[in-house]
């Protein structure tokens, strides 16, 4: 029992930075829920509290699978008795903590129903897991991903299906699929014999040529990989399949409410923008580390020169974004997007994109109040900006409007603390801690 | 009198309130070989750092080729070698990719060189980098730290991965290196025999703090065990100067002593009116005497 008691609170509390956004979640939810209760509260504060519970979970829900793979996959784990049991048995105890805790708090803000988010937020956690779980360790296991969009496109265009979804029998359905997913992971990773070190360890070497320019030379040491933007392309071009596959499947269907398909197509431009940015950021601080005595370039210089390869990188993708974006959404609405709707499209994934980028970039002290409490504003802010852009909220605007006054803030704030980057903090893990 | 390559003065490093390094002041001239010596934790990767710049001391000075390390210029940087601890290789690339990356980058690179220690070290450079072993990845980073042929090289704990064979090579062409182009060594072990093979200088830091600094053979000659047999019970202090551990029993005491000399022998005699008897000490015998 403590073993699997221990696995599910490293799972939940997967850092220290994670208490304190555990912490920060807690104190939005709290505080609008106090002032939720007041007559004639504004519809900002219902808002702010969901964000507040994201906040609280994203962590585990990201960081989760990630570190489930780390704990599963040394080989003394299988020498320890009924070891990968007691890790599958305390993963599965912390997603059902997690649905109940997401069930809970969109009941007391929302009044939602609860055995219904229960289990809708179960069956979502669960296919999360376990996917982002498997993909670890299987290239081609990330297919799963574009079934996460398949829901919030299929719902609104045939409403009969989230009818019998959210039915008794459509409930029971969910959580008894997603039980049996957990069972049959468990059996299939405690009878594995050995389980396979990270898809990456068997990837193809880049056939480019020995010899490099300077400035090909640091992109390479700064990303890890000489091939970032052929990995872009392909997952833009992979998501632009499914978009257009789930636009035949779901054309001439009702759309009540809202514009799903703009939704969409912003949700892909923003993932498109934020993906790049919070990797080139977290993998650039680390990689100039080998850069400091080889490139001849100062700290401030760095600096300039990792922003510069990150805010490409981000360009890039926000244009393969918006190349697939908009004339899928054309294709949707059979006539060219509003010119509101491009420039939507275009300042939200460049804006959310930078800030995401910045904050990485300064979280370089390690874990400190003030650059968790940044980063926690700028995560939530971000979110606020996402969610407000899709339900087409009139705080849109001001949010994005304080998120783009706040971009050059964050840069000074991380150009100051590059100035006194200590690379001790950031040292490469042990090879023996990369490979698991 | 030649200028120091390396020169610190009262060098403090204190990470959230842990003191990591204290009053470190030591000076390195050109053509020596350093061996940096102490137990884990001792300190020993955070004074390289910070020699390098990596890391902001948090008092004291550090200083490379006389310039401040924490603001090398680009040239002083062409200059260094380093190997890491913890090597900082790119996992997705092959060696060669690696090396041609690593020589794209600091524009001096003497590829005859690497080829003949790639050779003679058997690094498969036609590999992943991910597929390597621990002693391959190691004398990669070796090959990178020396192909730009630097003045002064670092090491932190180069040998730690390589089978004895490999360490016996690596060690050889260490000795070849400093003397082949008067270049200066400063490299940390655990593995004291690799010092005594190559090392003129020694450092024993000892929590955070460089416990002894100085020539190899001073320290051999000048670090010894006593064995005291006195005519008289002794007294509960022996008047030793330099001692890092003694123990008593009536008229019977050994010490280990740092500043041994013949006068302080003659004097010990007549004041302790005993028969003293010197032993000489391996350095592996010396360091554990610093840490016991």
């Amino acid at each position: 029992m403590k073993g699997i008691a221990e696995t599910m609170l490293r799972l939940l509390y997967v850092s220290r930075m994670q208490r304190w956004l555990t912490g920060f979640g807690l104190a939005v939810m709290l505080a609008a829920l106090y002032v939720g209760r007041h007559p004639g509260a504004h519809g900002l504060v219902a808002l702010a509290g969901t964000l507040g519970a994201m906040i609280v979970v994203i962590g585990p829900v990201v960081a989760g699978p990630l570190l489930f793979s780390a704990m599963t996959a040394p080989r003394t784990m299988a020498l320890i008795p009924h070891g990968r049991l007691k890790l599958v048995l305390g993963a599965f105890g912390s997603q059902l903590v997690l649905a109940a805790f997401i069930a809970a708090s969109l009941h007391a803000m929302n009044d939602a129903p609860t055995v219904t988010v229960f289990a809708l937020a179960f069956g979502a956690l669960t296919a999360f897991f376990l996917g982002f779980s498997l993909t670890i360790y299987y290239r081609l296991a990330w297919v799963w991903l574009p079934l996460l969009l398949l829901a919030p496109r299929m719902l609104p265009a045939y409403p009969h299906l989230g009818i019998r979804l959210t039915s008794p029998q459509g409930l029971v359905l969910v959580v008894a699929i997603s039980a049996l997913a957990w069972v049959g992971y468990g059996i299939s990773l405690v009878k594995r014999r050995r389980i396979p070190l990270s898809s990456r360890s068997r990837a193809a070497i880049p056939r480019t040529p020995v010899t490099y320019t300077p400035r090909d030379a640091m992109r390479i040491m700064l990303n890890g990989d000489a091939k970032v933007r052929r990995g872009i392309i392909l997952a833009v071009l992979f998501f632009g399949a499914v978009f257009f596959l789930l636009t035949l499947i779901t054309a001439g269907a009702p759309r009540p409410g809202g514009n799903p398909a703009l939704a969409f197509a912003l949700t892909t431009c923003f993932m498109a923008a934020l993906m790049p940015a919070v990797g080139s950021g977290m993998l650039a601080r680390r990689g100039a580390r080998r850069l400091w005595l080889t490139s001849g370039k100062g700290r401030a210089e760095l600096f300039v020169a990792i922003e510069s390869q990150c805010w490409r990188l981000l360009f890039f993708a926000v244009g393969a974004g918006l190349l697939m974006a908009v004339p899928l959404l054309a294709m949707s609405h059979h006539s060219v997007p509003a010119p509101i709707a491009l420039v939507a499209l275009a300042v939200l994934p460049l804006s959310c994109g930078s800030a995401a980028m910045y904050a990485c970039l300064l979280y370089v002290r390690g874990n400190r109040f003030v650059d968790i409490l940044i980063v926690a504003a700028n995560t939530l802010l971000l979110l606020g900006v996402a969610f407000s852009a899709a339900v087409s909220s009139p705080a849109f605007p001001f949010l994005i409007g304080t998120q783009i006054i706040l971009v050059p803030l964050l840069r000074q704030v991380a150009a100051r603390r590059w100035n006194r980057i200590d690379w001790l903090f950031l040292r490469q893990p042990p090879a023996a801690a990369r490979l698991t | 009198m030649t200028d120091s390559l390396v020169t610190t003065r009262g060098l403090g490093k204190i990470i959230r309130g842990k003191t990591i390094l204290r009053d470190v002041s030591v000076d390195v001239d050109p053509g020596t070989v350093v061996g940096l010596i102490g137990k884990n934790g001792a300190g020993k990767t955070t004074l390289l750092e910070i020699l390098l710049g990596f890391s902001p001391a948090t008092s004291g000075t550090s200083r490379l080729f006389g310039h401040d390390s924490f603001t090398l210029p680009a040239a002083i940087k062409g200059r260094i070698g380093f190997v890491p601890q913890q090597d900082e290789l790119v996992n997705l690339l092959t060696g060669r990719q690696q090396l041609a990356l690593t020589a794209a980058l600091h524009g001096r690179w003497n590829p005859d060189l690497i080829e003949r220690l790639r050779s003679a070290w058997e690094v498969p450079l036609d590999r992943a980098i991910q597929g390597l072993s621990g002693g391959e990845r190691q004398k990669l980073s070796i090959l990178m730290a020396l192909g730009h042929e630097p003045d002064l090289l670092l090491l932190d704990e180069p040998v730690a991965s390589l089978d004895p064979i490999a360490r016996r090579q690596f060690l050889q062409e260490m000795v070849g290196i400093a003397a082949g182009r008067s270049r200066t060594l400063l490299f940390s072990t655990h593995i004291v025999s690799d010092l005594e093979r190559i090392a003129d200088q020694i450092w024993i830091m000892r929590d955070g703090a460089i416990a002894w600094a100085g020539a190899l053979d001073t320290l051999k000659e000048s670090v010894v065990r006593l064995t005291i047999l006195s005519r008289k019970l002794l007294p509960m202090t022996l008047p030793l100067s330099g001692a890092i551990s003694q123990h008593l029993a009536g008229s019977r005491a050994s010490a280990v002593v740092t500043q041994w000399s013949e006068a302080q022998g003659v004097r010990l005699r007549q004041e302790l009116d005993a028969e003293i008897e010197v032993e000489s000490l391996s350095l592996e015998d010396i360091f554990v005497e610093f840490h016991a």
